[in-house]
């Protein structure tokens, strides 16, 4: 006999269902997606917590919108093609219906005293959520760079400098992660150098 | 046609945008004000309802000015303009990547851009908690406003900070109840 599999179990739905959560209630942009995304796979095991990792760094390493990035990696890692354009769907609806009511209906948000409080608490708790992501990712980073005292240094280094040179100088983001990359992949060399002697 | 023309503006932006978020409006704007009659004062409104609206913020900013300009086909239009870039290179990385990852060079240039992705995250808190808890002197009305910090919110969000990094309340829920205590308190 066949086994039923219901439809709450089906991975697209499941995906879509996650990206569209993601896209209704996270506001703020970027940072505020992934600490939120990487709050809710924490507990999905659908990809190991190295592979959000690595999820989250080529969302902000390559160009195009960072959640739509993140939502295309899931979706590419558990089901191809047609995972990717569910989960793409499901970031994207929630902006798209929004966005056209608000543009109907609403020309200011700014006027009611019950949006405006609203936003003050939602953009408080998104102050601790990206807050707590840095943490909780600051310590998986270093466990990993513990391998290996070079890493190690370069990490602590990295980190600090980058986020001084991001927040004071103004500098765009592109060129510090191209000076990451140059960095890190002059380090894998001496990495294969040192394996070879 | 507009919206061939709204398609393709939204795809070079898709293509360019880097880290996304606010910082993409004015590189927007100077695109879409060559052929579009979308008023300044049209757009302005738009960074009031980005603050206002969930989503990711360049998606936002397409679908309204897609749809201010030439209606619901115009905002599909758009936004279809802004996601696909990510839709082509994300795939085409992460096929390589999954084949490569294991590549002494790949894993290095993860190990340098590691860390830059943290500095990035921990700039975004600097941005937000800049707008969200130093609200000025200017506000002499506003509950729990004492010498230009919002006490209030900083207390929400060290609960909140608390409670996520001992994994003791989910995001989404931390945003709601969040959002509803503000609407309650602070209206």
């Amino acid at each position: 006999m066949e086994t039923k599999h219901s439809f709450k179990d089906n991975i697209y739905l499941k995906l879509f269902v996650e990206f569209f959560t993601l896209g209704m209630f996270t506001f703020g942009g970027g940072a505020a997606m992934i600490a939120v995304l990487q709050n809710r796979l924490k507990d999905k095991k659908w990809l190991t917590d190295d592979e959000v990792l690595d999820c989250i760094t080529v969302a902000q390493t390559l160009p195009g919108v960072v959640a739509v990035n993140m939502s295309v990696y899931v979706g590419y890692r558990m089901k191809g093609i047609r995972g990717t354009i569910v989960s793409v769907l499901g970031i994207v609806l929630p902006s798209f219906v929004i966005i056209i009511l608000v543009a109907l209906f609403l020309n200011s948000l700014e006027g009611n005293p019950y949006v405006l409080g609203a936003l003050r608490g939602i953009r408080a708790a998104t102050l601790g959520l990206i807050l707590a992501t840095c943490f909780k990712l600051s310590k998986q980073i270093m466990g990993k760079a513990k391998e290996d005292k070079v890493q190690l240094v370069l990490t602590a280094l990295i980190f600090p400098v980058s986020f001084l040179i991001i927040t004071f100088l103004g500098l765009d983001a592109v060129w510090v992660i191209l000076g990451g990359l140059v960095i890190g992949v002059v380090y894998g060399l001496v990495q294969m150098r040192r394996e070879k002697a | 046609m507009i919206y061939i023309r709204l398609f393709l503006t939204f795809l070079k932006i898709g293509f360019v945008g880097f880290g996304g978020g606010l910082a993409i409006l004015p590189l927007i704007y100077q695109g879409v004000s060559r052929f579009t009659d979308i008023t300044k004062e049209q757009f302005a409104n738009f960074f009031g309802i980005s603050q206002a609206t969930p989503g990711p913020i360049a998606v936002n900013a397409a679908t309204y000015v897609g749809f201010e300009t030439a209606g619901v086909l115009g905002a599909a239009c758009s936004t279809l303009g802004v996601i696909l870039p990510s839709f082509l290179l994300v795939v085409v990385f992460t096929k390589i990547l999954t084949e490569n990852r294991d590549n002494r060079l790949v894993d290095g240039a993860f190990v340098g851009i590691r860390p830059v992705t943290l500095g990035m995250l921990l700039s975004g808190v600097w941005f937000i908690a800049e707008g969200a808890l130093f609200v000025g002197t200017g506000h002499p009305d506003m509950l729990g406003v004492v010498g230009g910090v919002d006490l209030p919110v900083l207390g929400m969000a060290l609960v909140s900070f608390g409670l996520s990094l001992w994994n003791k309340a989910g995001a989404i829920t931390l945003i709601i109840t969040m959002g509803v205590i503000g609407a309650l308190v602070f209206s």
